[in-house]
């Protein structure tokens, strides 16, 4: 890995970075790059075609801001207790570990049961995939959120079933923390969604 | 960042080394900002009529994003350690970012983003085109040919409706200025006063620049590329395709709405729907949309065209109602829940005209 930047380490720095440990650490922020790409892609489809649905649903009809506030609220005290987990397991303090990761796995849920009521309540009003151009770009978008958030959850409750398999050990600190990143990357990603599907719609 | 307790980091070599002065107080604090900003973001949003009534519609947009933007930065550099850790992972993630917003900015370049637009507009107009009804600019393919409009023109700032002009044409091609129907050259200027948009069939791209042209030549007898006419010529509008459209034919002119039905009931079915055409187009081009796929004119887009003689589900009012009531495969929606009986006999009025009179006319 030093080769790729071989100008910007520091000496103390370089040691880590030569061991396999932080190329998976470099392998999810390039992923995360990516996945930046990709979420781009979908608001950039979804705010081109903002406006543009010739029938209803419109997004004023049925989205519901207090509700979404909510659930967003949710998720970045989700990101919260990632971070207390990740500080518990570092400290060695399995306890405390298993009690935050189940917090994040928790209120992910939570966000995960927000957004199943939000489509179903949608789709009752008549929103389908099919429905209109709002349809297909906004349940395209929030879907696939949606899956990050799945998979995160899923990756999450692994790491908490694994401390109870076998010890944890200050290696598995890091693969806490790639998990972390994962679910930090979803937490900021709807910061995004948020502002421009839910709150923008409403000026 | 401060650096607080430093309390049992040691005994981690790592975490000792990347991050010292990561206590938990500190996470509390970015936490409770983070749902602070949250609730400040919702505030703007619900209460911009009551607290930020001061602000205007660009104020709150520029707010919120300023505000996500915040929220974003905050949580990449102190919860996901960005700025304690090693910079090859910034480095990656910012060249990640600035693809991803490269490629926002590019996408609301090419296109119109309508959220941007709406911050610039006053509210009453938004409400006003929203009540009336969007597809008057041809929504799907509109946004070219708009930058002539009024309802787009509202929604879209000028710096953004500047990018979308195409250059001038340096010649001005015989054809397109014999496109104007001889019976329609009505008083000079008044392109934007006809309400109807320059739908061009083949040339539906050139968008209001060419139009524009032949508006300044009509008027200073030049050609924009400075070449003068022999002698200016008389005023040019264009043709309005929506007001003209069910009487297009000489025979029905006398009154447009019932003849055109009955003609159009005689060759297409047995029987007159007994609707009014005219409320028909309305809701055509407006309301319910159905301009999106099958045209401005019915003359077929994504749909079928509408003013041929050629019926799928046959071309006799109850054909057409049952089509309009309960779709048909291939894409035609089902138009039963959204509009009134009332509605639907109109619109089974309108199109049987559209189809008499392709007929006819051939």
């Amino acid at each position: 890995v030093s080769s790729l930047a071989p100008g910007h380490a520091p000496a103390e720095h370089a040691e880590h970075r030569s061991t396999p440990l932080a190329d998976r650490k470099l392998l999810m922020w390039i992923f995360l790059a990516s996945d930046c790409m990709f979420f781009a892609a979908l608001i950039g489809t979804y705010l081109v075609y903002n406006g543009r649905s010739l029938v209803g649903p419109y997004p004023t009809d049925i989205l519901d801001i207090p509700l979404t506030t909510v659930s967003t609220f949710v998720l970045l005290m989700s990101s919260f207790l990632m971070v207390l987990a990740l500080h518990a397991i570092r400290l060695n303090d399995i306890p405390k570990f298993r009690l935050w990761t189940l917090g994040v796995a928790f209120f992910g849920s939570i966000f995960l049961g927000f957004q199943v009521y939000e489509f179903r309540h949608f789709v009752h009003e008549g929103l389908t995939l099919q429905q209109n151009l709002f349809g297909s770009t906004f349940f395209t978008l929030t879907g696939t959120h949606g899956v990050h958030v799945t998979i995160g959850v899923l990756w999450l409750l692994s790491l908490l079933i694994l401390s109870y398999v076998r010890p944890m050990s200050s290696q598995d600190a890091l693969s806490v923390e790639i998990a972390g990143l994962y679910w930090h990357f979803v937490d900021i990603v709807w910061i995004i969604i948020f502002t421009a599907v839910y709150l923008v719609e409403f000026i | 960042m401060a650096k607080k307790t430093a309390n049992d980091h040691a005994d981690d070599h790592e975490a000792a080394h990347k991050h010292e002065g990561s206590s938990i107080g500190f996470y509390i604090f970015i936490a409770l900002v983070l749902g602070a900003i949250t609730y400040v973001e919702f505030a703007l949003v619900e209460y911009q009529t009551t607290w930020f009534s001061a602000l205007s519609s660009g104020a709150i947009l520029f707010w919120l994003i300023a505000l996500s933007v915040v929220k974003f930065i905050m949580v990449v550099m102190f919860f996901m350690h960005l700025q304690q850790d090693d910079r090859t992972f910034t480095g990656f993630f910012t060249s990640g970012m600035v693809i991803a917003v490269g490629t926002l900015f590019a996408l609301s370049a090419l296109f119109t983003v309508r959220s941007l637009g709406v911050a610039q507009t006053p509210q009453e107009e938004i409400a006003k085109v929203r009540q009336e009804g969007l597809p008057e600019a041809g929504d799907d393919e509109g946004h070219a040919e708009a930058a002539e409009g009024h309802a787009e023109e509202t929604l879209v700032p000028s710096s953004l409706t500047h990018r979308f002009e195409y250059p001038t044409p340096k010649v001005l091609n015989e054809d397109i200025i014999n496109l104007t129907p001889p019976g329609q050259i009505i008083a000079g200027g008044s392109v934007q006063d006809s309400g109807g948009y320059p739908v061009m069939q083949d040339a539906a791209t050139a968008g209001g620049s060419i139009f524009e042209v032949l508006r300044e030549s009509s008027e200073s007898g030049q050609i924009a590329g400075g070449i003068p006419l022999a002698s200016p010529p008389p005023p040019i509008t264009l043709p309005d395709p929506f007001a003209q459209q069910p009487a297009q034919p000489p025979a029905q002119q006398g009154q447009p709405g019932q003849e055109a039905v009955q003609a159009a009931g005689a060759q297409g079915g047995d029987e007159s729907s007994g609707g009014d055409p005219a409320a028909g187009e309305a809701l055509f081009v407006g309301a319910l949309g159905c301009a999106g796929c099958h045209g401005q004119d019915g003359g077929g887009g994504i749909g079928p065209n509408l003013t041929d003689a050629e019926w799928i589900y046959g071309g006799d009012a109850a054909s057409i109602s049952e089509t309009l009531h309960n779709g048909r495969p291939g894409g035609m929606p089902a138009f039963g829940g959204q509009a009134s009986e009332e509605e639907i006999v109109d619109l089974v009025a309108y199109v049987q005209s559209l189809g008499g009179q392709g007929a006819s006319g051939e």
